[in-house]
C-alpha cells in the first residue's frame, strides 16, 4: 500500500482496535454464556433443592404437631399441622412450577402421593375420637411409615437436583475454560501484532531516518544526489526527492555563481 | 538475501486465504445455529486482521527470489497449521491445545489422523472447517495462493521450485505458470463430480461435500465415527475408491487424459506399473482373507480393494478393521503405506515413482558392475533422469527411512508399545492416517501422550514438505546467522 505515514499508522491502530474489539466481544459472549449457565444452576436446581428442604422441614413440623396433639396440646398441635400442610402444599406447587430435569415430574408425583397418604393418616388420627393407645398404635403402625416414605421421596427429589447441579458445575467449569480461550488467543495474537508492528516501524520509519542521517553524514557535493535509497512511497520518499531537488537547485546556483 | 517484509506479506496472503474458509465454516455454523459460531467467527476475524496487516506497510513486490519462495513455502505451512488450530482450541470439547494442534496439522498435511473419539459430536461448522483444512492442504496452500495472485516476475517459478518437486515437474509437459491451472482444474473437477455422485447415492449434501474434499485431498477425514463403514453401501465405496485412486495419480497425467493428450495415465509406464502393483496387492489380500475364511470372496475383494487403495493413496478412509487381518495382509498394507501414490498427486509418502526409479537405478548400477565402460541412462517415460535428480531421489528415500526410524525410536522411548510406535510413525510421515495397534483403522491418536502428539505433528509436516525443504530452510537460517 502506498499510503501516507498517517494512513499507515491509523490503519495499524484500527486493526489493533478491531482485534481487541473482537476479543472483547468474544470474551463477553462466552462470559454471558457462563453466567447463563450459573443462573440456570441457581434457578433450576437450587430452587428445587430449596423447595425440597422446605418440604422436609414442614413435614417434620407436621409430625411434631401430631405428636403435640397426641400428648394433649391439641390447639397448638392442630395449628402446627395446618401451617405445615400449607407450607408443604406451597413448596410442592413451587417445585411443580420449576420442573427442569427429566424424571423430576415423576419424583414430585411420588412426593404428592406419599404426602397425601401421610396427611390423610394424620387427619385420620386427629379427627377420629380414639383412645390414646389406639392413636399410638395407628401412629406406630401406619403414620410413621408414611412419614418416612414421604421424607424418602423428598430426599430423592433433592438428590436428583443435587446430581444435576454437580453436572452443571462441570459444564460451568468447561465454559469458564472456554471463556478464557479467546483471551489467551488474543494475547498471543496481540504479541505477534506488536512484534510485527515493531518490525514495520523499524523498516519503514527508523531505517529511512537512519538512511537520511548516513546520507547527510557521507554526502559530498560531487555525488550530486543524496543516496538515501528509500523504498517506500510515503512522505520519506517525498522528502528524499525534495532534498535531491534542493541539492540540484543549490548546485545550479553554485555553478552560476562560479561562472 | 531474504527480504523479511516480502515473506511476511505473502504469509499475510496465506492467512487471508484461511480466513475465507473460516468465514464459510462460520456461515455453516450460523445456519445450523451451532455453538461453534463464535469460535469460527473470532478465528476468521483474527486471521483476516493479521493477514491484512502486512498489506498496509509492504510495497508492491515485483519479484520473489528463490530463498524467499522457500521461506514462504515452509513458514506458510507452519503458520497455517497454527492458525488452523484456533477454532478447535476455542471451541473446546476434546480439543486441548495439543489435540487442536495435532488435528490441524493432520488436516493441512492431509494425513487424516485424528484425536477425536466422537467425530459426530462436532458441530457441522467445525466439521466443515476440519475438511477445509484438508481441502486447502490437498494441493498446497501456496499453490492456492498463486491461483489468486497476479502473475509477476519470479513469483510463480520461485514458489514452484520450493513447492513442486523436480520429479513431479517432469510429467507436467507445460510451462510452470500453467501448472497451477492444471492442478486446480483437475482438483475442482474431481471434487464436483464426486460430490454429485455421492449425493446421488444417498449421502446428505453436507456429507457428500465433506467426503469429496477428504477423498480428493487424500486426507481421510470423515464426518462419521466409523468412517465409510458407517454407510455400508458398496456403491458409495466404489465411487470413493475410484476417486481415491485417481487422486493418487499425477494430476498432469489426469489432465492429459481428460483432454485426450498422447501422454496420459494409460501410456505412462510408471502409472501402469503402479496400477499393476495395486491390483496385485488387492488380489493377494483378497485370496488370503478368503482362505482364512474371514469373509467370502466378493466381500474379501470389496474390503481388500478399498483398504489397499485407501492406504496407497494415503487417504486412510476405512471400511474394515484391518488390525484383525492376517499378518501377511497387514505387511502388504504396511508396504502400501510406505509406497503411497504417484508424484504430482495429493498423496504423501515416498511415492511410487521414486521406488520405480530407485529400482531402475539399482538395475543401472548392476549393469555398470558388469560393463564398467558402458554408458547407461536412467529414463522415465522416455525422459532421461539427470544424475542430480537420481541422487536426490536416493537421498530422499534414505532420509525418509531415517526419519521414520528416529520417530519410531522416540515414540518407543515414551513408553508406547512397538506396534503402535512403528505404525504411528509410518502413518504420519507418509500422511496416511490410520496404522495398526493403538492407532488402527477404527482407533485414533487420543490416547498417546502429548509429547508423542507433538512429535507426530512434526512428522506429518516433514512428510508433507518432503523433508528436504525443511532442512534447506534450517540450513539457510543457520548460515544467515
Amino acid at each position: 500500500m502506498n499510503g501516507s505515514l498517517k494512513i499507515k499508522i491509523l490503519l495499524s491502530l484500527s486493526l489493533l482496535i478491531l482485534m481487541l474489539l473482537a476479543a472483547g466481544i468474544m470474551s463477553m459472549l462466552e462470559f454471558r454464556k457462563m453466567g447463563d449457565s450459573v443462573d440456570r444452576v441457581l434457578k433450576n436446581n437450587y430452587q428445587s433443592i430449596e423447595s425440597a428442604k422446605r418440604m422436609t422441614d414442614a413435614l417434620e413440623r407436621e409430625d411434631s404437631g401430631l405428636l403435640l396433639w397426641m400428648i394433649g396440646d391439641r390447639d397448638s398441635g392442630i395449628g402446627t399441622i395446618h401451617r405445615s400442610d400449607s407450607i408443604i402444599t406451597k413448596a410442592i406447587t413451587d417445585a411443580l412450577a420449576n420442573i427442569t430435569e427429566t424424571n423430576e415430574q415423576q419424583s414430585i408425583s411420588i412426593i404428592i402421593d406419599a404426602y397425601d397418604k401421610y396427611h390423610a393418616s394424620v387427619i385420620n388420627i386427629v379427627e377420629k375420637e380414639n383412645s390414646v393407645v389406639e392413636r399410638k398404635q395407628k401412629y406406630d403402625s401406619e403414620t410413621q411409615a408414611l412419614f418416612f416414605d414421604t421424607k424418602e421421596a423428598i430426599n430423592r427429589l433433592m438428590v436428583l437436583n443435587q446430581d444435576q447441579m454437580n453436572r452443571q458445575s462441570g459444564i460451568v467449569k468447561e465454559k469458564s475454560r472456554r471463556a478464557m480461550m479467546p483471551a489467551i488467543v488474543s494475547i498471543a495474537a496481540a504479541i505477534i501484532f506488536a512484534i510485527l508492528l515493531n518490525f514495520f516501524i523499524t523498516i519503514y520509519f527508523i531505517h529511512p531516518i537512519r538512511k537520511f542521517i548516513n546520507g547527510v553524514k557521507e554526502y559530498y557535493p560531487e555525488q550530486g544526489r543524496l543516496n538515501a535509497h528509500v523504498v517506500s512511497k510515503d512522505e520519506f520518499k517525498i522528502l528524499e526527492d525534495e532534498i535531491n531537488i534542493l541539492i540540484s537547485r543549490l548546485l545550479r546556483k553554485r555553478d552560476v555563481s562560479n561562472e | 538475501m531474504v527480504r523479511t517484509r516480502v515473506v511476511i506479506k505473502y504469509l499475510g496472503y496465506i492467512l487471508l486465504f484461511n480466513a475465507l474458509f473460516l468465514f464459510i465454516s462460520a456461515i455453516i455454523s450460523f445456519f445450523n445455529k451451532e455453538n461453534s459460531l463464535n469460535a469460527l467467527l473470532f478465528s476468521a476475524a483474527l486471521c483476516a486482521t493479521l493477514g491484512v496487516f502486512p498489506y498496509i506497510f509492504v510495497e508492491k513486490i515485483e519479484e520473489i527470489r528463490f530463498h524467499e519462495g522457500l521461506s514462504i513455502s515452509v513458514l506458510g505451512w507452519i503458520i497455517t497449521c497454527i492458525v488452523g488450530m484456533i477454532p478447535y482450541f476455542i471451541w473446546g470439547g476434546e480439543f486441548t491445545f495439543t489435540n487442536a494442534l495435532f488435528e490441524s496439522v493432520s488436516g493441512y498435511t492431509t494425513t487424516g489422523a485424528s484425536i477425536l473419539n466422537n467425530v459426530e459430536a462436532l458441530p457441522k461448522g467445525l466439521l466443515f472447517w476440519r475438511v477445509s483444512t484438508s481441502f486447502i492442504g490437498g494441493v498446497g496452500i501456496i499453490l492456492f495462493v498463486l491461483l489468486v495472485l497476479p502473475e509477476k516476475k519470479g513469483v510463480q517459478s520461485s514458489f514452484y521450485r520450493s513447492e513442486v518437486s523436480d520429479l513431479s515437474k517432469m510429467s507436467f509437459r507445460t510451462r510452470s505458470r500453467h501448472i497451477t491451472r492444471i492442478i486446480a482444474t483437475v482438483y475442482f473437477s474431481l471434487i464436483i463430480v464426486e460430490t454429485v455422485l455421492l449425493k446421488l447415492l444417498g449421502m446428505s449434501f453436507f456429507d457428500a461435500v465433506c467426503h469429496s474434499f477428504s477423498t480428493i485431498a487424500t486426507s481421510g477425514f470423515s464426518t462419521k465415527n466409523r468412517s465409510i463403514a458407517s454407510y455400508d453401501n458398496v456403491w458409495i465405496e466404489m465411487v470413493i475408491m475410484f476417486f481415491m485412486l485417481i487422486s493418487s495419480l499425477h494430476f498432469g497425467l489426469v489432465y492429459a487424459t481428460m483432454t485426450r493428450k498422447k501422454h496420459n495415465i494409460f501410456t505412462s509406464r510408471p502409472t501402469r506399473m503402479y496400477m499393476f502393483v495395486v491390483a496385485i496387492g488387492i488380489l493377494l489380500i483378497t485370496f488370503q482373507l478368503t482362505q482364512e475364511k474371514m469373509f467370502g470372496f466378493w466381500e474379501s475383494l470389496r474390503y481388500a480393494a478399498f483398504q489397499v487403495v485407501a492406504l496407497t493413496s494415503t487417504t486412510g478412509l476405512v471400511t474394515a478393521d484391518t488390525s484383525l487381518w492376517p499378518l501377511f495382509s497387514i505387511i502388504l498394507l504396511i508396504y502400501f503405506s510406505f509406497q503411497c501414490g504417484m508424484v504430482g498427486s495429493t498423496a504423501g509418502g515416498i511415492k511410487f515413482d521414486r521406488i520405480y526409479l530407485f529400482f531402475s537405478s539399482f538395475n543401472k548400477q548392476l549393469k555398470l558392475i558388469l560393463h564398467p565402460n558402458g554408458i547407461y541412462a536412467l529414463k522415465m517415460d522416455k525422459k532421461v533422469i539427470e544424475h542430480d535428480l537420481e541422487l536426490q531421489i536416493i537421498v530422499f528415500i534414505i532420509l525418509y527411512i531415517l526419519t521414520f526410524f528416529t520417530t519410531s525410536l522416540l515414540l518407543s522411548a515414551m513408553g508406547i508399545d512397538g506396534v503402535t510406535a512403528f505404525s504411528a510413525s509410518f502413518a504420519t510421515i507418509g500422511n496416511v492416517g490410520p496404522g495398526f495397534g493403538g492407532v488402527s483403522s477404527f482407533g485414533n491418536y487420543a490416547q498417546l501422550p502429548d509429547a508423542a502428539k507433538y512429535l507426530l505433528s512434526a512428522n506429518m509436516l516433514l512428510g508433507r514438505l518432503e523433508i528436504m525443504n525443511v532442512f534447506a530452510l534450517i540450513v539457510m537460517l543457520v548460515r544467515k546467522k
